[in-house]
């Protein structure tokens, strides 16, 4: 997190497009395929207690607001199951979108079952197992679908 | 090394028999697998990160076993035969895709609730038993093994059967 003065210690200068990633790709829940709305999210949010209205979480979004409460920033990483850090620390960030396109390879491709001989596997092997699923993609002739807006 | 094992070792054994070409060619034997499960099991030579050796990747259409580039005729071959042992020992749907995931270590320290937003959950299968089915494998890359040093022919093909 970059704290440069004074006027942008409460901002997190990331915010909007990192919230925006969790919104275009994290369905609301294992049975719920539906990616979140800000009016599912200011819902849930709500019947935790915490005061937001839609229209808040869309200005975060959007980047017109960029420093929400700790409170509502807690309970939107609790929403999209990520960890506080995701929104101020570059490397989690990094490694929580890694993840959330292999998992999203994996729906796309249709994958059922995955079965590794590994020895040491990090999230940096990921990338030749992004390329194998784009090979099996293509064999299956799969098109990689667009997620749909989330407004 | 056999007796005594479960009957799913046996089972899977026995169901390989017909299976074995009489060429041991790894290629053939896929071919002869694929026939007999009525679904395509591909492999895929490609790079992969040194930390992975193979992986069997399923979808609704086929199986595919994927193995480094850089692995030895032998290490291909042992791999290979691991993985069509689960298929054999019915470990066709194993743990949840999300499951798999985490074990796997690729995600790092990510929320399973995340992972399971994100791919479907699936009905939990005990964890395929990697002993068993690496009891199957070994016979299998010994038989191929067999078949292939007596060009073509074994005395051996009722033994297992």
């Amino acid at each position: 997190m970059n704290v440069n003065d004074e006027t942008t210690a409460d901002e997190l200068p990331h915010l909007a497009e990192r919230l925006d990633h969790l919104f275009k790709t994290v369905p609301r829940s294992a049975e719920d395929r539906r990616l979140h709305t800000s009016s599912s999210v200011a819902e849930l949010l709500q019947a935790q207690g915490i005061s937001v209205t839609p229209n808040h979480i869309r200005n975060l979004t959007t980047g017109r607001r960029s420093n929400p409460s700790f409170i509502l920033l807690k309970g939107l990483a609790d929403v999209f199951h990520v960890p506080l850090d995701y929104f101020a620390n570059d490397d989690v960030a990094q490694e929580i979108k890694d993840s959330i396109q292999a998992l999203t390879a994996m729906r796309d491709t249709n994958v059922q079952r995955l079965l590794l001989r590994a020895h040491g596997v990090s999230p940096k092997s990921l990338d030749s197992i992004l390329a194998l699923l784009d090979r099996i993609r293509r064999i299956e002739g799969l098109d990689a679908p667009i997620d749909e807006d989330p407004e | 090394m056999i007796r005594g094992r479960p009957s799913a070792v046996t089972a899977a054994i026995r169901s390989a028999g017909p299976l074995l070409p009489d060429s041991g060619e790894i290629e053939h034997f896929l071919e002869l697998v694929s026939a007999d499960r009525g679904r395509p099991l591909v492999l895929l030579v490609g790079s992969l990160d040194d930390s992975v050796s193979g992986a069997l990747i399923s979808t609704p259409q086929a199986d595919y076993i994927a193995v480094s580039d850089h692995a030895s005729p032998e290490r291909l071959c042992a791999i290979v035969c691991h993985e069509v042992a689960h298929l054999l020992m019915g470990h066709d749907h194993g743990p949840p895709l999300s499951q798999s995931l985490f074990d796997s270590g690729l995600l790092g320290d990510i929320d399973p609730e995340l992972a399971k937003s994100v791919v479907a959950t699936r009905c939990a299968y005990d964890h395929p038993d990697e002993v068993d089915a690496e009891v199957v494998a070994t016979h299998i890359s010994v038989e191929l093994r067999r078949r292939v040093m007596r060009g073509g022919h074994t005395f051996y093909d009722d033994r297992w059967r």
